[in-house]
Parts: structure tokens; sequence; C-alpha cells
């Protein structure tokens, strides 16, 4: 049996009731961005010490740039950008990772650097720590909104991520948890032309025409993803807003393949909302890692820095390592 | 369907979105034959934006159409998701923190079966349906599953006893419906039933999950209701009423000006159609449907058929031929 | 019908979503194997030398690559009852199929470490894996009691190529489960290195001791064991850094024993043909040799309408078993399945077309008329002094019966006009030419005149009846598909979906209709033109260079008096054009969006080089263009950068204006006016419609 994300707490803390209570932290890190949940957010976390973090993918002027400490570092990638900052955090003291409540809002943070800083701190040995994430109402232009921006530089592994490609044979199987970016998604499907290719939608999605929109945008990677007919054996959901969720029903999948294909080497690739991607580093991290599965995406250029609108629910999820 | 340059263009783009969802979530439902069956019902006109054709496809290009997959996934993640997640935090309140996941997860076990789950009294197909499904999509054993008129033991209450619970054992009622909409059944249920249940049993714990809930009919229940708790698995906002002011369906500039004719042609049928309501059950307003059924708080125009008042061809019809 | 899955024969559209089975099933030939004139030789998996093979997406490269590899290698000896070994040395070779994706050399960059140490690790990596697939191979080939007698020899042999910790097995399967650890154990520390910084592979085998080494170790071992090649097929080089490539080119000319390399890639993803060694580049036709297989194709039509041919029917003879009517209908010809547009003049049609209205009626002769009276006042229509000579035009040109003649009569009218010709005598004699051709429907200019400019006439008057413009017949998809195997497949694949959709019952009854063909063809045009989408900054130059250039040839196809009939293509001189345009120009044809007019390559008026491009077929939907290419049109270069340079809009605005004003009545000299714009514009034509 796979582990058990069903036990992890997972709460509203805004909806239609407003907002409830949330601990006081420590440390409060967020990614910023110009809509206005991650500023909303901010605002109403009690936290020590709060910090913004600057993607130089979002494109922002000096002038866009909020108050308050900030860490950013260009011209690296996920690893260096990630273990800089924990590392520096370390070193002052701001974080310990025996003792600090540490809260991290993943609306903002880039999908790679997510990932990174999760497992990085289960490696450094930190036991919980609380995400938040900050659901839109809807998105600007339903299924034509933009997301990504510029090129795809390319697709690779994530940091940390990179699995073990031999480890179980030569099968190549890709689950893809499927999003609104389009571009993205064909960019995966193309480079891994030879895989089978297994679709986990968004469902429950956040809003209630969420789900039939992603569809309608990746029916134009049809192509790409070998699948030509929407077959029900190559589709799965795990719901939009829960990490716990997704990582479980990654689990079924790949157990599920498994059980058919032996010689299966593992794919995974987060195209979805951050609470799915952050399901899918859990499951590498308790699952994924010793089948020697890696996870891989399609770094682009930049990235929209403002796609959702206003604040609808907002989401603790609490992640046991 | 009328031709012409202004005409074309609009109807190009909304006839391949429905091609799209033709060929993929609608089950290879309503395809363009069917379609265009459907559009002959209403009037063309030389103005694309008051041609009454063009108004119905666009608002069938929007239709949410959750098929059979679609409505287990929506089942499996309130198990998996919702509930279960509910018990789990209940248990773990009253442990110590570092309490090892083994044995919460052992616990949990222990608290789900003393859990029931019970269809919510509406003798309609829909309800003992999703039941069905549900404990399939779970693997939850039958024992685990009660009809309402099996909570209560009746047979003290003649001869001068009171109410009794069947099964004392009993913690948690989950109740399952397909749709809440103004909250009306629920409600009325809640006084039926969960009133009196709490009365005999303070300590027992109920829920209610319909699948799909509108946020009015969610919020009467939280606040008027004696479940101790309701929450939907994918939650109908009011934007959701295809011609409120803040419509999903409008938001875009170039369309905006639309709603007001389409919501003027909706009607003008609509009163045909369901004479009481003309947009749907309650004003629903709605462009929903599953794959066992289509709720009347959709518009009337995609479900009424020959038995409606002005006999009607339905695109999304409320009870399918095909039984599952 | 709804509810139903109608299997689509046309569904699967690339190599890679093809099993095995399916690959060996489905692959069609122009000749036999063994024939140099196949498709299957072009690859020379037999030859010593290196080959690179460059398509473009969809050209079939990936498709030959896997029918050439081991595993469709081995199904073939099963069902002639070979033995592996006998099989490969009956074949000369055995091909190893190898994924540059799959290396995932994405990981090796960054984290701190240097580029060198990184090229160390990705050659290692590299000859593992190789090393690997080899070892995969001899396993199979060994079989039987050759196995006993070799194995332990060979292995000693392999031992031996190690420059550190030998592996010390006695048998392949314990070899290569000793690499696979080795490789494990490079992808731990590879992916480590993002939290420690640190790097320090123990690389046990340098570059081509394993690749090369295995191969010859295995031959040396018995003299029964020679007689083939070790072809290891590397495909999708273009997602190596260009330093990888560079490492891969010093294989290639290191190349040395039974081995050889068969390199599969984009056209646009070979990045460098250098080598490691400073100044020693890779020389095509001395250390390797290139098979184009888009060129192929294009060079010569009717293979390629053979192979499309074959193909359609492969596809088709799986999907008609399942379809409820069975054999109904086996007996058409393939293209009868397909409703063709209508080209007859004479078919009753253009009548519907005009809808049934009397001539006077119709657009294009109101359109003339018009053109007459509010040009007439400025004394610019030649010979022409009043209404009643207009009515005599009008009069003369009328032809009830034929539309489609009638247009084509306005049009040599406004021809004569742009040329400054006397237009009542133009109408007499327009009017014995059209009589003569109806009465004996012969040969002859007018007849000529009608056929090089149909396209554009028939397009004219669909526009005016705001119809749809259509596209269909096997035929005309398959000019539409470039040379490109898979576009082709993806042209039939969205008509069959939207002749499902609509109701019909494609390859089972009747024939799909225009209409389906044509929303097919625009389907996958978008499918062509959203291939771009991913390409960020760079595609976004091509796709504004494409839509410039389509307006352009727009302009003239749906002008009074089109410059060149058919128009789709153009010319320009090699050195012409500024960098950025010349760039894009470059990338447009790299991603096959522009094509290269084949056969001939230099002007006929001067000696300047000079290049001939066409737009990709596929995506004349999208502008409602022709698809069967007549014309060319010769770009100055102010009209190249124009169309080429993204940031030269209002340039281009002018060129559009330019155009427009010379082709449409009265036919200004707009050239005049703006001469300093359009400079040195040698050979702007404009076609006389009674010459040649």
């Amino acid at each position: 049996m796979t582990h058990d994300y069903g036990l992890y707490l997972r709460q509203e803390i805004f909806g239609a009731r407003g907002w409830q209570a949330t601990d006081t932290y420590d440390l409060f890190i967020s990614s910023f961005n110009l809509g206005e949940r991650t500023v909303e957010v901010h605002g109403r976390i009690e936290a020590t010490e709060k910090i913004w973090l600057i993607h130089q993918e979002y494109g922002l002027s000096a002038a866009e740039l909020p108050d308050g400490q900030k860490f950013e570092l260009t011209g690296s990638d996920e690893a260096i950008y990630c273990k800089a900052l924990i590392d520096s955090l370390l070193a002052c003291g701001k974080l310990d990772v025996g003792r600090t409540r540490l809260c991290i809002d993943i609306t903002g943070i880039l999908r790679p650097h997510l990932m990174f800083i999760t497992l990085y701190l289960k490696r450094l040995g930190v036991r919980v720590v609380d995400m938040l994430y900050a659901e839109p109402k809807h998105y600007a232009l339903k299924e034509k909104t933009p997301f990504s921006t510029g090129s795809i530089l390319e697709v690779r592994p994530v940091r940390g991520f990179e699995g073990a490609s031999s480890m179980r044979g030569t099968e190549d199987f890709l689950v893809i948890g499927m999003g609104y970016d389009d571009r993205l998604l064909a960019a995966v499907a193309e480079n891994k032309d030879k895989a089978e290719k297994h679709q986990v939608f968004g469902l429950p999605s956040l809003r209630a025409d969420m789900y039939q929109e992603s569809v309608l945008r990746s029916r134009r990677a049809a192509d790409e993803l070998g699948d030509p007919d929407f077959s029900e054996t190559h589709r799965s959901f795990a719901p939009a807003n829960d990490p716990f969720g997704t990582a479980s029903v990654l689990g079924e999948i790949i157990e599920q393949r498994l059980a058919r294909r032996p010689a299966t080497s593992f794919m995974l690739c987060p195209l979805g909302t951050k609470p799915q991607a952050l399901g899918f580093a859990l499951y590498h991290i308790f699952e994924g890692s010793p089948l020697g599965a890696r996870i891989v995406f399609p770094f682009s250029e930049g990235y929209s820095s403002k796609t959702g609108s206003d604040l609808a629910r907002a989401w603790l999820y609490r992640v046991e390592l | 369907m009328r031709n012409g340059p202004r005409h074309d263009p609009i109807t190009d783009e909304l006839q391949s979105k429905i091609k799209t969802l033709h060929s993929s979530i609608w089950e290879r439902r309503a395809d363009w034959p069917e379609v265009l069956d459907w559009l002959d019902q209403f009037e063309e006109h030389d103005d694309p934006d008051a041609d009454e054709q063009l108004q119905a496809l666009r608002l069938l290009s929007s239709f949410m159409y959750f098929g059979m997959n679609e409505i287990r996934a929506l089942l499996r993640s309130l198990f998996r998701d919702t509930f279960r997640p509910q018990v789990a935090k209940e248990v773990r309140s009253g442990l110590h923190p570092s309490t090892a996941l083994g044995m919460i997860g052992g616990m949990v076990d222990v608290e789900l079966r003393r859990t029931r789950f019970v269809s919510l009294g509406n003798p309609s197909e829909s309800s003992a349906l999703l039941l069905y499904y549900f404990r399939q999509e779970n693997a939850l054993p039958k024992n685990l599953f009660l009809h309402g008129s099996d909570i209560f033991d009746l047979s003290a209450v003649g001869s001068g006893g009171g109410l009794k619970v069947q099964d004392t054992d009993i913690t948690r009622y989950v109740f399952i419906d397909d749709l809440c909409g103004s909250g009306d059944q629920g409600r009325e249920y809640s006084d039926r039933v969960v009133r009196p249940l709490k009365s005999i049993s303070p300590g027992v714990k109920t829920y209610y999950y319909p699948i799909f809930g509108l946020s009015d009919g969610i919020e009467h229940l939280r606040m008027h209701s004696a479940f101790d708790e309701v929450y939907p698995v994918v939650e109908l906002d009011p934007t959701f009423r295809a011609f409120a002011t803040d419509s999903r369906l409008y938001v875009e500039p170039k369309i905006a000006p639309l709603r007001l004719p389409t919501e003027a042609t909706c009607r003008r049928y609509g009163c045909e159609l369901v004479p009481g309501h003309p947009l749907g059950w309650e004003d629903g307003q709605l462009y929903i449907g599953f794959a066992h059924n289509t709720p009347d708080n959709s518009l009337p125009i995609f479900w009424c058929d020959h038995t409606c008042p002005r006999p009607w061809r339905p695109i999304f019809r409320r009870y399918p031929k095909v039984s599952w | 019908m709804s509810g139903v899955t109608s299997s689509n024969p046309f569904s699967l559209t690339k190599a890679n979503d093809l099993s095995d089975d399916q690959i060996q099933e489905l692959w069609v030939d122009i000749a036999p194997p063994d024939s140099p004139d196949s498709l299957f030789s072009a690859g020379r998996f037999a030859s010593p030398m290196p080959t690179f093979i460059l398509g473009s997406k969809g050209s079939g490269k990936t498709h030959l690559m896997r029918y050439a590899s081991f595993p469709l290698q081995k199904k073939r000896f099963e069902r002639d009852e070979l033995r592996p070994l006998a099989g490969t040395q009956l074949d000369g070779y055995v091909g190893i199929y190898t994924l540059c994706s799959g290396l995932e050399t994405g990981r090796f960059q960054g984290k701190g470490q240097s580029d060198e140490a990184w090229l160390e690790v990705f050659s290692y990596y590299l000859e593992l894996s190789l090393g690997i697939a080899a070892l995969a191979v001899i396993d199979d080939l060994l079989d039987g009691d050759i196995q006993d007698k070799i194995e332990p020899m060979f292995c000693a042999a392999v031992d031996r190529l190690f420059d550190s910790d030998p592996p010390v097995t006695n048998s392949v399967a314990a070899l290569i489960d000793e690499l696979e650890r080795r490789k494990r154990e490079l992808d731990y520390q590879v992916n480590n290195a993002a939290f420690t910084g640190e790097l320090v592979p123990n690389v046990t085998a340098s570059r081509g001791k394993l690749v090369f080494g295995i191969p010859q170790a295995f031959q040396n071992c018995s003299s029964d064991l020679g007689g083939f090649l070790f072809a290891y097929q590397l495909d999708e080089l273009e997602n190596l850094t260009e330093a990888q490539q560079r490492h891969v080119n010093t294989l290639v000319r290191d190349r040395r024993g039974p081995a050889t390399l068969k390199i599969g890639a984009r056209q646009f993803g070979i990045k460098t043909h250098a080598t490691m060694s400073a100044g020693e580049e890779n020389i095509r036709d001395s250390e390797f040799e290139e098979l184009r297989l888009d060129l192929r194709f294009r060079r010569n039509e009717k293979t390629y309408r053979d192979l499309v041919a074959l193909l359609v029917e492969r596809r088709l003879q799986n999907f008609w078993p399942q379809s409820s009517t069975g054999l109904a209908g086996r007996g058409r010809r393939l293209t009868d399945w397909f409703e063709e547009p209508k080209r007859d003049p004479f078919d009753p049609f253009f009548m519907k077309l005009v809808k049934g209205a009397l001539s006077s009626e119709r657009p294009h002769m109101l359109h003339l008329r018009d053109a007459l009276e509010s040009w007439l006042p400025r004394g610019i229509v030649w010979g022409v002094r009043n209404d009643e000579d207009i009515q005599a035009i009008m009069n003369a040109i009328a032809v009830p019966d034929a539309p489609l003649l009638e247009k084509l009569n306005t049009f040599l009218i406004f021809n004569a006009w742009a040329k400054g010709v006397n237009l009542v005598q133009t109408a007499s004699s327009v009017r014995s030419d059209c009589q003569a051709f109806v009465r004996s429907k012969g040969a002859g200019r007018y007849r000529q005149k009608l056929d090089h400019y149909k396209s554009d006439l028939i397009a004219q008057m669909f526009r005016d009846a705001s119809f749809r413009h259509n596209y269909g017949g096997l035929d005309e998809f398959t000019r539409m598909s470039e040379g490109q195997p898979r576009a082709l497949i993806t042209l039939l694949k969205q008509t069959f979906d939207w002749a499902t959709f609509q109701g019909e019952r494609p390859f089972e009854a009747g024939s799909i209709s225009l209409d389906a063909e044509s929303k097919g063809a625009l389907a996958a045009a978008d499918w062509f033109y959203n291939n771009m989408r991913k390409a960020g900054g760079e595609g976004q130059a091509i796709l504004i260079a494409v839509d410039r250039l389509a307006e352009l040839f727009r302009i003239n196809r749906f002008a009074d008096n089109p410059i060149e009939c058919s128009l789709i293509g153009f010319s320009v001189s090699a050195r012409v054009g500024s960098k950025t345009s010349q760039r894009t120009l470059r990338l447009a044809l790299d991603h096959s969006f522009l094509v290269e007019i084949l056969g001939g390559q230099s002007e006929r008026n001067s000696e300047q080089v000079t290049g001939k491009f066409q737009i990709n077929r596929m995506l004349v939907p999208k502008w409602g263009l022709a698809t069967g290419r007549r014309g060319i049109k010769p770009l100055s270069e102010a009209e190249m950068n124009a169309v080429f340079d993204p940031e030269m809009g209002e340039a281009f605005e002018k060129v559009k204006a330019d155009w427009t004003s010379r082709m449409n009545a009265p036919f200004e000299r707009a050239r005049r006016a703006s001469k300093d714009f359009v400079n040195g514009n040698a050979g702007d034509s404009q076609d006389d419609l009674f010459g040649d």
C-alpha cells in the first residue's frame, strides 16, 4: 500500500465565510507577482519575518517591486536560486530546521522552485512546513489566457528530481499534470515523443468551468500527446487545489502501470496548478524516487506576472516531511 | 443556419469548439446534425447579434457537461480529499502532534467503520445511483450504506417509548446529493431527519455533501440547517448563472453586449417550455448537465422535450434513453 | 452518430505512437528494400560511412529509422525463419536505436560545475548508454551453442576496453547489469550535485572505447561473427548542445571497425560539424553523407504520389473490415472517396455560385461596369467614350450560361485596361474567342488563359458569393502535403473527423464532402501554423513574415488584374536583404513554413543567383490561396525587408498599397510615385495575358 496522504491536514483559510484564524509563524516566504492574491495573503499572515521572492522570469520592473525584505538572484536555475535562499536563511539564523515555524505561500512561486525547495527542506531535516495557496476567481480570458511567454528554452529534469534513467526499463511513461498552457504541454509532449502519455486533469477544478476549459486547451496538443480520441485509459483526475489528493492519484497511476508493465521508466510533468505541482514533488519524495522516476519540466523564458483575478479561496496544507 | 461574411466566422469558431467538446468530454453527444436540428427551433436573423441560432449556439458551446468518468472522479475525490481527511483532522485534534501516521491511519479506519453513508431520501434514481458509484470508486463495504429510513428505530414510538437510533455505535452520518440548488430540499431533510437525530444523539456528527452546490444554497444550509458540515465538491457561485450581471459567459468585452438579448431569447422560449420557470427551476439559469441527468435548474432550452407544454427537441435531454 | 466512437484510420499520425508491430505493418516503400530506389536503401544502414538523416517533423525520418532498427529486424527475421545472427549478416547491419532525449542531457549543466566537467560526464554517459545498447543486441545474437563458446572470451575482451575498473564478468547479462549500475551511479551523482555542489564521477571508459571497442571485440572472437556493421542510430540530435554535438562529430570522424553512426535530426538541428579537435571539421561526402528526406519526395512528385496512394490504402485496409458495410464500394478508385472541387466551366455549380442571377446582375459584371463608369470621367478608360461603349462591352462579354467564362472575360478586359489597350476592340475579340471556345471546347489561347487563371477566378467568385473557399480531392491534398507523409495523414485525419462529426460516413458510403474536406484542411493548416507557438520570439518573426507574404498574395489573388496566377511563391536574389530578413527567411525554411522551389536556380533575366520559395501549401487554407503554384513573383530588396523584418510594419503597409494600386482599376502606375521605395525592381512583370 502506498503512502497515506489522506491523513495530512488541508484546511480552507479563506472562503465564503471570510478569513479563518491562522497560526503565527517565525518565517513567511512568498513569491511576488502582480496579482492581488499574493499581496493580500502576505498582509494577512502574521509572522516575525516575511520575505518576498522575486523571480526574474516575471519580468518585473524596479518600480513594480514590493516593499519589505526581498530575495532575488538573476541568471540562476532553480537549484542555485533556492539553495542560495535557504542557505542564507540558515546562515543568518532566520531558519532553524528543528524549531522555526515556517510558512510558504506557493501561489506565485515558479513550479521548479517550489519543488526544489520542498525537497531541499526535507533533506535538511525540516519536519513540517505550512504551505498556502490562493485560488483565483477566474482566469482573465478563460481558455485564451496566456501563461508562459517568450521561447521555451528546453525540456529538462527539475534539479534534484532527475531520477535514475535505467532503473526500471526502456518503456517510457510520462504522467502529465494538465493545465491551461497548451504551449508548454505541446513542448513536453513533443520532446518526449516516444513516451506513452497519461494525462491527469484537475478535477475537481478550482472553479466549475475550468475543467472543461483545460480539456479544450489540451486538445490543441492532441497530436503531440498521441491521444486522438481522448481515451479513457490515458486519463485520470486529481483535485486541482489539493497536493495530497494529487500525490495519491499519482501513486495509483504508477502502481497500476507497474503491475501491467514492470519495465517502465517513469517521468512526471506538473503543468497544472501549484498545489498539484506540490503533490508531484511530494509523491516523488515519498515514493517516486526509489523507482528512479524523474520530474521533467518545459522551462520557459518568462511567465505572465498576472493571470488570475481576485481571491476566491485560500488553502493551508500542512506538509509533514 | 444563416451564412454570410458576418455570421460565418462566429459559426466556424463555435462549431469548432463544439466539435472538440463532442469528441472529448461530451462523450460524443451532440454531433453536428443534432445541433442543427436543435438550432432549427430558433430564429435566424441578418444581424448576427440578433440571430437566435447564434445566441443559442454560443450558449451551447459553454455548456458544462460532466460525464460518467467525471462524476466518478468527483465521488472519489469526495471521499479521498474531503470526507476522510476531515475525519483524520477530527481524530488528530485529540491526539499528541507526534503521533505516528501509521497509528493515526488505524484510528481513522476505526472511525470510518462507525460511519454511515445515507442517500438523501429522494427516491429518484440519481441519489441511489451516486451512492452506488461512490461505494464502488472508494471500495467501501456495503454495510456502511443506509437508506434514510434506517437511521431510526421506530419500534418503541407507538407504545409510549421515544425515538431511538438503530445503531448507537454510529458516530457519523454522511448525506450525499447530486445538486444543491436553493438548499430548500436539504433544509427540509435537515428538519425531518437531522434535527430529530441530533436531539436524541447530540454527539453524532452529520455531513451534507452535494456534488454540485450553488453558493447561495450552501450558505443557506450552513446558516439554517442542523448539518455539522456542508461542503459541495464543486461549488457554483452566482457568476455561474448564465445571465447574471457578472456572468462568466459574458466577461469578454466583445461578447458582453449579447447577454441581455440572449436572456430575452431564452425567456421567450422558456415561458412556453416551463411556464413558471422560464430560465430553469428557481431561476437557476444554469448550463450544466450530468451523464445521468440534466438538472431542471439548467435553462429549459437545453433539456425540454416533447412532453413539455410546447413540444421541444432537447440537446442534453433530462432523462437519457439508455440506462447505465 | 452520437455516442459511438468511430475509429479514424488516420488517427495515429506519428511514428512514435505506433507500436513495433504497427511500424512493420504500416511501412510502405516505393521499391523493394534491396532496390537502390527504395527509401530504405537511402538510409544506407549497411554502409560504413556515417549518415545524417535530416528531415522535418513528419518527413518519415523516425519511421524509417525505427523500421531499420533491431526490434523490427527481429520481427522480420522471425517471419523469414532466420536466426538473429544469420538475419543480421544477411541485412549487413544491426540497427541500434537510441533517442537523444532519452539521455536527458538537460541534467548535464549548471549546478556550479564547469562546462568541461559536464562534457566529460556526457561523454562517459554516452559510452555507457551506447555500450549497453550494443551489448543488449549482442546478447540476442549470441544464442544457442555459439553463446557458450564465445561469451566468456567476449566478456574478457570487453574488460580490456576499460581504462580503469574493468567489470570482470563472464556473461553478457552480467556485463550489462554492471554497466547499468555504473550508469545509475552517475545518475545519482549528477542529481546530487545540485545539493552538494560537488561532482566527481569515476570515468572508467573514455570516448569511443566502448562504442567502437565492443563491436570490434565481438567480431574478433570468431570469423563466424563477422559480415555486418553495428549501426548506432542516434535520433533527434537537435536535443544536444553544440558542445555535445561536437563530441558526436568526433565519434563520426574517429569511426573505426565494424561500427558506424546513422544520425537523425531536424534539418535545422545540426548546430555544427566541427569536432573536438580545433580546426577539424567534418565535411559532407568525406566524413559523412547526408540524406534529406523532405527533398527526396519533393523532387519526385510521382514517387511521392505513389507512396501516398500506398500509405492511404494500407491504412484503409485496417479500417474497412471494421465498418458495417464491409466490402461495399471497395471496387472504387481511391480518389473516388473524395469529392472534388468543381473546375469545369459548364458545371451547373457555377450558376448556383451566382445564385442564378442574370448576367447584368452578377457581382463580377457589376464590378466591371462600376469601375468603367467611375473612371470614365478621368479619361483613363482606353477606347471608351461614353455609356454606350460601356454597354457594348458588357453585352459583348456576357455569357449567361457559363458564369465562369463570363468572369474570365471581365478579367481579360481589366488586363487590357492595365496595358492601355482599346477596351471596345478587346471586348469584341474576347467575344469571338469565347464563342469559339464554347463551340469547340478546344485548345487555344482562350483555353490557356482559362486554365492559368481558373483558380483565382473561382476564388474571386466564391468571395463574391460569400462562400467559403474549398479544398478537396486526394490529388490536391497530396500536393498540399509538400512531400511530408505525416502532413498528409494529418489532413486526412482532420477531414475524417469533420466528416464524421457532420454525420457523413467517410470511406463507407458516398464521398467525403467538400465542406468536410475544407474544414479538415483548415484544421490541418491551423495545426501546422500552431507548431510555431512554442518557439517564442523567433516563432513570432516567422509567423509575421508568413502572414505578410500571404496578405500580399491575397491582394494578387483577389485583384482585378493579378500580376501572377495562383501566386504562392516568390523569388529573391541570394545576397539581398538585411541580416534580420535573411535570418527570418532561413528560419521559415528550417521550420518548413516556406519551402524551396526545386529545379532551376538562376533568374531568367539576370546572372545573379536567385532563390525561389513558396508558402508551404499546408498553410494556404488559412488565407484561401491556391494549391497549384504557377507564377512566381520576384521581390525587390525593399519588399523582402518589409515582409521578413518584423519591425518594418510601416514599410509593409506601403508595399501593400503599392501592390493594391498596381493590380486594381484604374491601374495607376503607382510604381512611379513610389519609385524611391521600390528600388531596382528588375523583372517586375505584368504577365501578358495574350503572350506566353
